[in-house]
């Protein structure tokens, strides 16, 4: 067992082959009581679960065409209701009651710009200023607390 | 099952260092496992799989972790970084005739006890027998890091032994 010092040998290398002999000395780790029935338990939650829960290569077949076809039908969808938000003034062609329905999206975004246009730049610089401070107090805060209590020494 | 699961969970203890997240990590593999069980089934080489996949979701446990807290471990003061004290250390008590429970009981302890920054490229390195470019890469780090961070880790772990009376001479 004992590891016999070579006086020549440079030191990174003595420590090298301490540590080494040290560590590879260590037996595994035994595994937590009742690993195995936590291991089975979760085996069998899973082969128990439905399909759906399985990942989308687990799927039917017939049922990933069909999420492929609603996923293009409600990207379609999406697409034509941003259309419709961006150039709402033709609401002839896109139709008078969806148009109604969202028209208060562009009077909101004009408010809100005539707001900001009002404010006085000394508050929205100064408003910014708090935020900045705020967040580098917590984050300092944060630090301070991680090195102090939890940061292995 | 039985027969790998020590060897899967100790990989990921070692590399993670705590038990809860190795515990998780264990359990994972093994799920793999299950579902590649057609194929390991009559593997010669299931073992070496086993630990493969251990080693690979601990280390990404532990690369996620270590970016989630980067700026707060390595944001040390220059004296942190002064404790490489190269001698081989005396021993300072009667503890060459420590049992060898006793003994490797002290040098896990040790072990622990190193930030994690020092530990798992010392893990890494004499436990997974990766090279020093291996672990710069899979950590994103410098290789002088690395190397700077598996001496002081070795400097540090041999002066801890020392103080519990474990040298060269003890192994």
């Amino acid at each position: 067992m004992n590891t016999p010092m070579h006086p020549n040998e440079p030191r990174e290398q003595q420590l090298e082959r301490l540590i080494d002999k040290a560590l590879r000395d260590q037996p595994l780790r035994r595994a937590p009581a009742g690993f195995e029935d936590k291991v089975m338990a979760a085996i069998a939650q899973r082969a128990a679960a439905p399909w759906w829960r399985d990942s989308f290569a687990g799927w039917p077949v017939a049922v990933r065409l069909l999420f492929l076809i609603a996923s293009v039908g409600f990207a379609k969808a999406g697409l034509d209701a941003t259309a419709l938000i961006i150039d709402p003034l033709d609401p002839a062609t896109r139709g008078a009651s969806l148009f109604a329905s969202v028209a208060w999206i562009p009077s909101l975004l004009s408010t809100i710009g005539a707001v900001l246009r009002d404010l006085p730049s000394l508050w929205i610089y100064g408003g910014l200023s708090v935020l900045g401070a705020l967040y580098l107090t917590l984050f300092g805060v944060s630090a301070a607390a991680y090195r102090t209590l939890y940061v292995p020494r | 099952m039985r027969a790998y699961q020590d060897m899967v969970f100790s990989t990921a203890a070692r590399i993670t260092g705590r038990d809860g997240p190795a515990e998780d990590i264990a359990q994972q593999v093994f799920l793999k496992a299950y579902e590649n069980f057609a194929q390991l089934q009559t593997s010669p080489s299931a073992g070496g799989w086993l630990k493969t996949v251990a080693r690979n979701l601990a280390l990404n446990h532990a690369t996620r972790y270590r970016r989630r807290w980067r700026f707060f471990s390595e944001m040390r003061s220059a004296d942190d970084d002064d404790d490489t004290d190269m001698d081989i250390p005396q021993p300072e008590g009667d503890a060459v005739d420590m049992d060898a429970d006793s003994r490797r009981a002290i040098v896990a302890e040790t072990l622990n006890q190193l930030p994690d920054h020092r530990r798992l490229p010392l893990v890494l390195y004499h436990f997974e027998e990766m090279s020093y470019e291996e672990i710069a890469q899979q950590l994103g780090i410098s290789l002088s890091k690395v190397k700077i961070d598996i001496l002081r880790a070795r400097a540090a772990m041999a002066k801890n032994l020392a103080a519990r009376g474990l040298t060269a001479e003890c192994f």
